[in-house]
């Protein structure tokens, strides 16, 4: 699994122990948590977007393309106040769709 | 038809949220992010990034593509413009993988994505629950198919360019897997003829569930509109399925009649290469078949 700034805020379990109690192949249940993984990605991002003015988006972007992700917080903690909650909050909210989708 | 499965039903509704999240973003940041992609001119650098999804779904702004038309080219007129088989490469050059194999779901999403907005159509990997044992292989050029009882490679000519471009590669001695496309000369159709012209061979067989549900497979396969893209030139023909094959022995994972081959940039030398082919959604037939133009 790819590895971004947040990653270290990101717990899935509980997603993937209820997907393990379905009657899926283990490919399907990849390929699902793939869609988790690559859904809160996006997530995230729009997360961040929405707490920033244009000029430190294009810098947060850019730091994100370069991969430089101890650069990424340090930019991120200047700009923005409680950022790791706020990421956080939007993880779990978006966890609580998929949750809620499950039998 | 197989039953709707866990899998299915939570694949359906978390592939929608995913999209629905991306195109949010896109939405809410598009200035930024055509910012980020306009920054940098070797679109490779920012390929790999985990970026690299979204910026594909940036809706083409007026001054950076032009729209294509969808309506259909006769024989002599141009297809696709140079820009818009530049623009189609470009977009698919970062998920289009370098190795000839079966995409992964995730590069489905995103090809597909980028071929429904590119070509104008609406692009699919799955129709009603059934797909094709892959997406993106080897196509191998196959010979004409007899039309109706009684077809000679002679009137498959529509004019003396036909005959010099088209008939070189034959006529298969034997009948495609649906037999002939019209019951006679006299019946036959200019819908019949273009099925016929533009043709491609899947292995439609090794589809999963084929087996148990040969009938109903055969049917839903039987000139299937399917789109067939070449990413390396940009050239994309809209094709029905009108054969089973090629065999796997061959090597190939697709066969395109002799127009379909030529209108792939594929109609010369060893005649083969790496093609992309979804189903196109077209309940209502109001794509044209042959050469996006």
């Amino acid at each position: 699994m790819k590895t971004y700034f947040y990653s270290h805020l990101v717990e899935i379990e509980t997603i993937t122990t209820k997907l393990n109690e379905i009657d899926i192949a283990v490919h399907e249940r990849e390929e699902l948590v793939e869609i988790v993984h690559d859904t809160i990605h996006h997530h995230v991002i729009d997360a961040v977007l929405d707490e920033l003015n244009e000029e430190d988006k294009k810098q947060f972007l850019k730091l994100l393309v370069h991969n430089d992700h101890d650069t990424v917080w340090q930019h991120l903690k200047q700009k923005v106040a409680n950022i790791e909650d706020k990421i956080k909050s939007a993880i779990n909210t978006i966890k609580q769709e998929f949750h809620a989708d499950m039998p | 038809m197989p039953a709707h499965s866990h899998y299915q039903t939570l694949k359906e509704k978390w592939t929608a949220r995913r999209h629905a999240v991306k195109q949010r973003v896109i939405t809410k940041h598009q200035n930024v992010l055509q910012w980020l992609w306009d920054s940098f001119p070797h679109k490779q650098h920012i390929a790999a990034t985990s970026l690299s999804a979204l910026l594909l779904l940036i809706p083409p702004l007026p001054q950076l593509h032009s729209p294509l038309n969808a309506q259909h080219a006769n024989l002599t007129s141009q297809t696709q413009s140079t820009s818009s088989k530049s623009h189609l490469v470009t977009d698919l050059s970062s998920i289009v993988p370098s190795e000839i194999r079966p995409l992964s779901p995730e590069e489905e999403t995103q090809i597909t994505y980028v071929l429904s907005r590119d070509l104008n159509m609406p692009v699919k990997s799955e129709l009603q629950g059934i797909r094709l044992n892959r997406s993106y292989g080897k196509i191998g050029g196959e010979q004409h198919l007899a039309r109706y009882p009684g077809d000679t490679l002679a009137k498959h000519a529509i004019d003396p360019n036909d005959h010099k471009m088209f008939l070189r590669s034959g006529m298969a001695p034997g009948l495609g897997s649906f037999r002939y496309f019209a019951e006679s000369a006299q019946t036959m159709t200019q819908k019949d003829i273009d099925r016929e012209r533009y043709y491609i061979a899947a292995p439609y067989h090794l589809s999963e569930g084929y087996n148990d549900h040969v009938t109903e497979y055969k049917d839903f396969f039987k000139f299937r509109k399917m789109i067939v893209v070449n990413p390396k030139t940009g050239a994309a023909v809209v094709t029905v399925i009108g054969d089973a094959g090629p065999g796997q022995s061959t090597g190939k994972h697709l066969g395109g009649s002799p127009e379909v081959m030529h209108y792939l940039d594929l109609g010369t030398g060893a005649r083969k290469g790496a093609v992309l082919y979804f189903f196109v959604d077209d309940p209502s037939d109001t794509i044209p078949l042959g050469p996006v133009n």
